[in-house]
């Protein structure tokens, strides 16, 4: 749910109050795409802590020119793509088949169970761009426009990046199924 | 990659419900006589909704308190910093003054080192040169010929 903004307002003052309140707005939007990104508990933990850190550190220059959720998702796509580069640069980088399969099982016991785990291994066979494209066209809904604003690029670049990761998602799961 | 008629492309714009008018049609009802295309679109179609099937954890308590941690000691760094800074900057102003009324004696300075110097020669090494017993050495003019 979009927080008023008023509470935006109160926490470009540095309001704890609002950046709460903006913490409990946000928190499922920063965490999905943390831990689908990163496929790593600790990893998405880390990651979506630095990205409110950044939204509060940079909310003073947010001026209301587009919605803030679209900043909220600049944001985060940045943050996230940033603290990988840096985890692998640091060679801490790793996605834990095992956990993978824990963190993204689907528990409903009524699920098929080849397709238990099919998220995480899926979206582990992607890019790391193609990646970041398809949870925000697929999993958050996201227009095209509203894409290429979050992730600094051309609605044709976007139309074109999540083509292609739709192959490679779809020869992924063909591998999966053979 | 298609059939050769149409590319995937087509495929991904029937997905996203952009195809329309003939071009629509006609590619509805390719697909009714294409296995390849049916398939591969098919293939995706379950691909995609095996992305958006996964139900995810939510997300740990602990990233909130990490935050709202920060949040709050670095609140309490800047509000030090507020106090600090005029502080420091008065501080900074009255030390500038200090020196620059310093400066307009050129010889204060100069004339008080002189006298430090005089005094240590006057002390500790006047007869360094006029003993040959003496330590001539540095160390021996540092502890101004005292023995040890």
């Amino acid at each position: 749910m979009p927080v008023p903004d008023r509470t935006v307002l109160d926490a470009q003052r540095g309001d704890l109050e609002a950046m709460g309140q903006i913490y409990s707005a946000y928190i499922d939007l920063v965490w999905n795409i943390s831990l689908k990104m990163t496929l790593n508990r600790t990893h998405a933990e880390e990651a979506a802590s630095e990205v409110f850190l950044r939204i509060f550190r940079k909310i003073s220059k947010f001026k209301f020119r587009s919605s803030f959720k679209t900043w909220v998702y600049r944001l985060t796509v940045n943050t996230v793509i940033n603290y990988i580069e840096k985890e692998k640069r640091r060679k801490t980088w790793y996605i834990d088949e095992e956990r993978l399969e824990r963190e993204y099982g689907v528990p409903a016991a009524q699920e098929d169970p080849a397709e238990k785990d099919m998220c995480g291994k899926l979206l582990a066979g992607l890019r790391q761009r193609e990646r970041m494209l398809l949870i925000l066209r697929e999993i958050e809904g996201m227009s095209y426009c509203d894409i290429a604003e979050a992730a600094g690029m051309s609605i044709g670049a976007v139309k074109t990046g999540i083509y292609r990761a739709r192959e490679s998602l779809r020869r992924a799961y063909k591998s999966m199924e053979a | 990659m298609g059939c050769g008629k149409y590319d995937n492309n087509l495929i991904n714009l029937y997905i996203d419900g952009e195809l329309d008018g003939p071009g629509a049609e006609e590619f509805c009802k390719h697909l009714e006589s294409c296995g390849v295309c049916r398939g591969e679109l098919k293939e995706l179609e379950s691909a995609l909704s095996g992305i958006k099937k996964a139900v995810l954890p939510p997300a740990p308590e602990n990233i909130r308190r990490r935050v709202m941690e920060k949040l709050a000691r670095v609140r309490k760094t800047a509000r030090t910093l507020y106090l600090l800074v005029p502080a420091a900057a008065a501080a900074a102003v009255l030390l500038a003054s200090y020196i620059s009324l310093n400066r307009t004696k050129p010889g204060h300075v100069t004339d008080y080192v002189n006298t430090q110097i005089n005094y240590l020669y006057g002390e500790s090494l006047v007869d360094v040169y006029a003993d040959d017993d003496k330590d001539n050495t540095v160390i021996g003019l540092i502890l101004g010929g005292e023995d040890i």
